[in-house]
């Protein structure tokens, strides 16, 4: 999902954030989001 | 170089490379108790991490599940506060009509307005108000959240259909509307990019104001999976 800081004027883009199911590839990219 | 050397050159450099990688690009077990993983592809801000984590505090959860998904973990995350206030068919015409494609106003309104019937009589489309600063200017706007459990699709065409979501949802099936603000621009962007929203978040850190976000509509996890993982988009 795409989330959208709505200060200065409207929305501008934060961040995208994928749900991957388990069992399918994970991306590349690591972020560190696990709990 | 020799091939010789090229070859020693890419296998040290894989020495290197895969350990850091871990577990990237290999697929989750299969006999997880979890769902799956939410995981953050672009960021442009500090809230983009920890909201992540957040979200990741229900993993046992399937995508789809409707649940407010704020975790007492991380608690600077919030809805705001809405009030419910009476249905009045006039300002879901406004709020249905500013989200219309431009100069899709009638079709859009009058397609809503049919497919949102039974519900309406239903009393299962109802109206309400929060009062938050989202522009930072000290000066709250006024913000109105229509919630609708309807689902478009266009049919052969190009006509549009309302239906009821047979997976109704408080934290999805919303439509927003900037109704005052003392901020001209405020108002005219929120309204400009309401089509897209469909909730609204509060992010707090310390020593700073709350600071609001949207969630994207369209780039929710699907059902039919279009929006699912990194390639999904």
């Amino acid at each position: 999902m795409t989330v959208y800081s709505l200060f200065h004027h409207g929305a501008g883009r934060a961040c995208d954030i994928d749900w991957v199911p388990t069992g399918h590839y994970r991306p590349l990219k690591r972020s560190r989001t696990a709990p | 170089m020799s091939l010789r050397k090229l070859n020693w050159g890419i296998a040290g450099l894989l020495v290197i490379v895969l350990p850091s990688l871990g577990w990237a690009g290999q697929p989750q077990p299969p006999a997880s108790p979890f769902k799956g993983e939410y995981f953050v592809t672009r960021s442009q801000g500090a809230v983009c991490v920890p909201f992540a984590r957040n979200l990741n505090q229900f993993r046992r959860l399937d995508f789809d599940v409707c649940h407010p998904r704020l975790s007492e973990k991380y608690p600077q995350f919030t809805r705001p506060a809405w009030e419910e206030i009476p249905f009045d068919l006039s300002v879901a015409e406004t709020i249905i009509r500013n989200v219309a494609a431009r100069g899709q106003g009638d079709p859009y309104w009058t397609s809503w307005l049919t497919g949102s019937e039974p519900l309406r009589a239903e009393g299962k489309i109802t109206l309400w108000r929060t009062r938050i600063d989202i522009d930072g200017d000290g000066a709250p706007e006024t913000i109105l959240r229509l919630y609708a459990p309807l689902r478009a699709a266009y049919r052969p065409g190009g006509t549009m259909q309302w239906g009821i979501d047979p997976n109704p949802c408080v934290y999805r099936h919303n439509t927003f509307y900037l109704l005052e603000s003392p901020n001209d621009g405020t108002r005219e962007n929120f309204n400009r990019s309401a089509f897209i929203m469909a909730d609204i978040i509060i992010g707090q850190s310390e020593g700073r104001r709350d600071e609001y976000y949207a969630l994207d509509r369209s780039t929710f996890p699907s059902l039919d999976g279009l929006n699912i993982g990194p390639r999904g988009k």
